[in-house]
């Protein structure tokens, strides 16, 4: 629990919902634009995309030294 | 006390996921699925989080809607919500971590199916939803 209250975990928590409302809020776009990819989104931007999640999880892990806040997201053809 | 989630079609949270074995501090998206009694850990989830079947001991077979499915219970792991004026952390006793058998005909499914937040976490919840947002409230 203490771990929760880290200053610079407080921050990733609240960074990390501020891009799934940002998926949320852009949803319909995204899915036109990314349909059967994936896609990581922080700060308010479509950071990258692949079609291979591993491949897009070693770039991630290559360009940002902590990508716990980031949101990795499928999109779907069809929303399950 | 109110958790408040995003409706992406079905509603979602994303809460940051604690666990000690293994060592897991990492944001994850979890669908709302009263349909579900155990929370779930997508694949998709699992390999975002790097996480190594092999420390998760022996799998175990759960008969899902697709068939017989390998499944791993992570024990001991707690959701942390940021609840804007202070942080929540909710127990769950076990999280399920399936490992699908992938095969061509159902690659696609199983991309699509994301982690589901289960009756064994919801149920100490009022669920409520208006047109984008839902709320988890006690």
């Amino acid at each position: 629990m203490s771990e929760l209250l880290k200053p610079e975990n407080l921050q990733m928590m609240k960074r990390s919902n501020d891009n799934f409302e940002w998926f949320a809020r852009h949803y319909d776009e995204l899915k036109q634009k990314y349909k059967k990819k994936y896609i990581a989104i922080d700060n308010g931007d479509v950071i990258a995309e692949d079609s291979d999640h591993l491949q897009l999880i070693e770039y991630l892990n290559r360009q940002f030294h902590d990508t716990r806040a980031i949101l990795i997201q499928y999109i779907p053809e069809k929303t399950i | 006390m109110k958790i408040i989630g995003f409706r992406i079609g079905n509603g979602y949270i994303r809460p940051t996921l604690l666990c000690y074995n293994p060592i897991i501090f990492s944001a994850v998206s979890f669908r709302i699925d009263t349909g579900c009694d155990i929370t779930t850990l997508s694949l998709n989830d699992a390999l975002n989080l790097k996480l190594d079947f092999k420390q998760l001991g022996k799998p175990f077979d759960i008969l899902g809607g697709g068939g017989i499915v390998p499944t791993y219970a992570m024990l001991n792991c707690m959701l942390g919500f940021d609840l804007g004026n202070c942080i929540l952390s909710e127990k769950l006793d076990s999280l399920h971590v399936s490992s699908p058998i992938i095969t061509e005909a159902n690659v696609e499914v199983i991309k699509s199916i994301p982690s589901l937040l289960g009756m064994d976490f919801l149920q100490r919840y009022t669920i409520k939803a208006d047109n984008n947002y839902m709320y988890l409230e006690r």
